[in-house]
């Protein structure tokens, strides 16, 4: 799908909205599509490099029996306040138009407390252990497993 | 000669897993994984170590599947058109076809669960 230096650096490629049709925001973000958990739907998740952690929607979190799972429950800092909640590994798998889809259980801080259709895709847990590249002109998310 | 002043060193009380909370919190991930590190390699054993290892550790792989994801264009296209009408709703769409909608995501899924599809629905909330 896509290598570097005649390596596969990724397996997966998704083409990805760069505006949600539904948060008011301005700035172009990057919006993926994925399963979470045993979901047969796909959901729409922002990509946050800048996030120290992903976060799951709480309805979706709680449709799945996530807020039951076992988590380390803390306070984080986000950009909707502090928040209390819990970290908890959750199985996704991202959704490819071309190559392969991949699945990985990656950390996500799930929250009560937390608006409808938010789910982010942040660092730790996650996007530090994949493989991940973006072509914002094509508007293309390579994605794979970490090596 | 008198001997420099030094101040005496604080002795921690705290538990691992207090101290691993509170780099979380300041969202010092590397210095929460190296303090765990740290403990487990002095053979300290807290209840919650499990979870803080597994929390704290990289994503695991699983699998690679063989599924592509269909052009969403006719979903985002009817979005376009119509999510004005279902602000605050979740909606279930396949192509330009709304499958379902509701405030509650569970009748959603439910609606969604009953159907037979040949294409995988995109769930999402409009706000």
């Amino acid at each position: 799908m896509l290598t570097l230096e005649g390596v596969a650096f990724a397996q997966g490629r998704s083409t990805f909205s760069d505006h949600s049709k539904e948060a008011p925001e301005l700035s172009a973000k990057i919006f993926v599509r994925l399963l979470v958990g045993d979901l047969d739907s796909a959901v729409i998740a922002q990509l946050d490099t800048g996030a120290a952690w992903s976060v799951l929607d709480p309805k979706v979190a709680n449709l799945l029996g996530l807020t039951k799972a076992e988590g380390f429950s803390t306070l984080l800092e986000t950009r909707f306040g502090r928040k209390a909640g819990k970290l908890v590994k959750v199985p996704i798998r991202f959704l490819a138009d071309e190559g392969a889809s991949f699945e990985t259980q990656g950390t996500f801080f799930i929250c009560s407390d937390w608006p409808d259709g938010r789910t982010f895709l942040g660092y730790s847990g996650l996007l530090d252990s994949i493989r991940f590249a973006v072509d914002a002109q094509a508007n293309h998310f390579y994605f794979g497993p970490g090596v | 000669m008198a001997k420099a002043l030094r101040k005496p060193q604080e002795e921690e009380t705290r538990s691992y897993t207090e101290r691993i909370r509170e780099l979380i919190e300041q969202d010092h991930v590397q210095g929460a994984r190296k303090l765990l590190a740290e403990a487990l390699e002095r053979g300290e054993q807290e209840k919650d170590f499990p979870i803080l290892q597994s929390v704290l550790g990289p994503a695991k792989f699983l699998r690679f599947v063989d599924e592509r994801e269909p052009d969403r264009t006719p979903e985002f296209q009817w979005l376009k058109t119509h999510s004005q009408d279902y602000r605050g709703q979740w909606v279930a769409l396949a192509e330009d076809r709304l499958l379902a909608h509701s405030a509650e995501i569970q009748e959603v899924h439910a609606a969604v669960k009953a159907m037979t599809l040949n294409r995988r629905p995109l769930m999402l909330y409009i706000e």
